[in-house]
């Protein structure tokens, strides 16, 4: 008896969280506009150094690898980029995307993990790219 | 409108509502029209908003795709009136749908979004639903909006945008039928009460949402809630009124509709199940319902 009043209990329980579930879902769809974002993300940000100078890099495309997002450097160096939240980790591309105006700089790729422990929605990243060997000719 | 202006007036409603409880959906026109979208949608979602746009597709490409979505962009509608002939008439350009569809595939492709197709459904294109319908499950599109073009706006003098009484039920038919195929969800927007096709055709009953928890901003900054309901409406201006203020102590006309019960509306008996229908249909003065559907399918399918 006291087993099916626990399984009972359960179902109901079950059911109002299911319910209660459904009706954010329906209450919260506007009817003019988009279909309401449901997913969350995270911020991932930071600035692009010259390791020879340790000055600012603009122009340096900043793309997460796997889901066609990127963001380029501004006059400051610096990028910010919203990634989907359920990736664990990210391989992020640094590639120069106006070779030469600023000086031409290495490609780097890096993976960022993120803490299994400490599950934060920011994660600061700052990176600093190698200049590309310059080969000097004579005329 | 400067991008500041409407980040200023918004910004106290972070301080109100709990972090990503908002969506701010920007429309349009064409939003992809003004260049800075990416940053503006930054500046939002750094400041706690979630963010989304309505599109046509034309100025969509992999660059902007990829702009928007690093920018935290999670919500998409895109527009798509038909097959390629169609849908490049009632735009009047012969590239609206190759740029459409190069849009749709970059969207499709996209862990990230919240997205959909809409369609708005006239005289042209209803014949060719189930074409469209095919060809989006071959996109890959997953959930797909149905609406019809209200009579407002450049709409009220062209004929072939209104649907008659005979293909309004046409419509519900066919979306009663398409919701029964799971590949990809079909859903009669939520425009209007539609009597005896309620909950057949969407998910949840009518409910016109305006003023209720959708509210605008519109490009001279009025505050207002959907940007297709006449202007008389408005309630204030972010240039001279708290949008907060007016939030919370204004929007009487959205949230108390009493006064819809005339017209059509006053002797209607399923006005307890609509309150007078959906704010855009009704002329600014209040005085007149532009279109009842439910009164139109009436005339096919009985009351």
């Amino acid at each position: 008896m006291k087993k099916l009043a626990t399984t009972k209990r359960k179902f109901l329980k079950n059911f109002s969280k299911a319910f209660a579930l459904s009706f954010i879902a329906f209450a919260f769809q506007a009817c003019y506009g988009t279909p309401r974002d449901m997913y969350d993300d995270v911020h991932i940000y930071g600035t692009v150094t010259s390791t020879a100078t340790n000055a600012p890099i603009k122009g340096i495309r900043v793309s997460i690898v796997s889901d066609n997002i990127s963001d380029i450097t501004d006059d400051n160096g610096r990028f910010s980029i919203y990634a989907y939240e359920i990736m664990q980790s990210y391989a992020i591309r640094f590639e120069d995307s106006d070779f030469g105006k600023d000086g031409a700089f290495m490609q780097k790729d890096t993976v960022v993990q993120r803490d299994t422990l400490n599950y934060s929605r920011e994660i600061p990243l700052n990176v600093s790219l190698n200049a590309k060997p310059i080969h000097r000719i004579s005329f | 409108m400067p991008f500041d202006d409407f980040l200023k007036a918004i910004l106290p409603l972070k301080n109100v509502y709990p972090k990503d409880s908002i969506t701010v959906v920007i429309t349009g026109g064409e939003p992809l029209l003004r260049s800075d979208i990416p940053e503006c949608g930054k500046a939002l979602r750094r400041n706690g908003f979630r963010w989304g746009i309505v599109t046509n597709g034309y100025a969509y490409n992999e660059d902007t795709h990829a702009r928007l979505l690093s920018a935290g962009m999670g919500a998409l509608t895109l527009s798509l009136d038909g097959l390629e002939d169609t849908h490049n008439w009632l735009r009047a350009n012969p590239h609206s749908f190759a740029h459409a569809i190069t849009a749709l595939d970059l969207i499709t492709s996209s862990k990230r979004l919240n997205y959909d197709v809409v369609t708005c459904v006239h005289r042209k294109n209803i014949n060719e639903l189930p074409a469209v319908k095919e060809f989006l499950i071959s996109k890959n599109v997953k959930a797909w909006r149905l609406f019809t073009i209200a009579p407002i706006g450049r709409a009220k003098d062209n004929a072939d945008l209104q649907l008659t009484p005979q293909e309004l039920k046409q419509l519900m038919d066919f979306i009663v039928q398409a919701r029964t195929d799971k590949r990809m969800k079909t859903t009669f927007s939520c425009e209007a009460y539609v009597g005896k096709y309620e909950t057949k055709v969407r998910d949840s009953y009518f409910f016109c949402r305006a003023g209720i928890n959708i509210g605008s901003i519109l490009i001279d900054g009025a505050i207002s809630a959907c940007p297709n309901i006449p202007r008389k409406f408005a309630q204030g201006n972010i240039y001279k009124d708290d949008f907060i203020d007016v939030w919370n102590n204004g929007f009487a006309l959205m949230r108390n509709r009493t006064w819809t019960k005339t017209d059509i509306c006053a002797d209607c008996k399923y006005y307890k199940n609509c309150l007078g229908g959906a704010m855009h249909l009704w002329n600014e003065n209040r005085n007149e319902m532009l279109h009842c559907i439910n009164r139109a399918l009436a005339e096919v399918v009985g009351l």
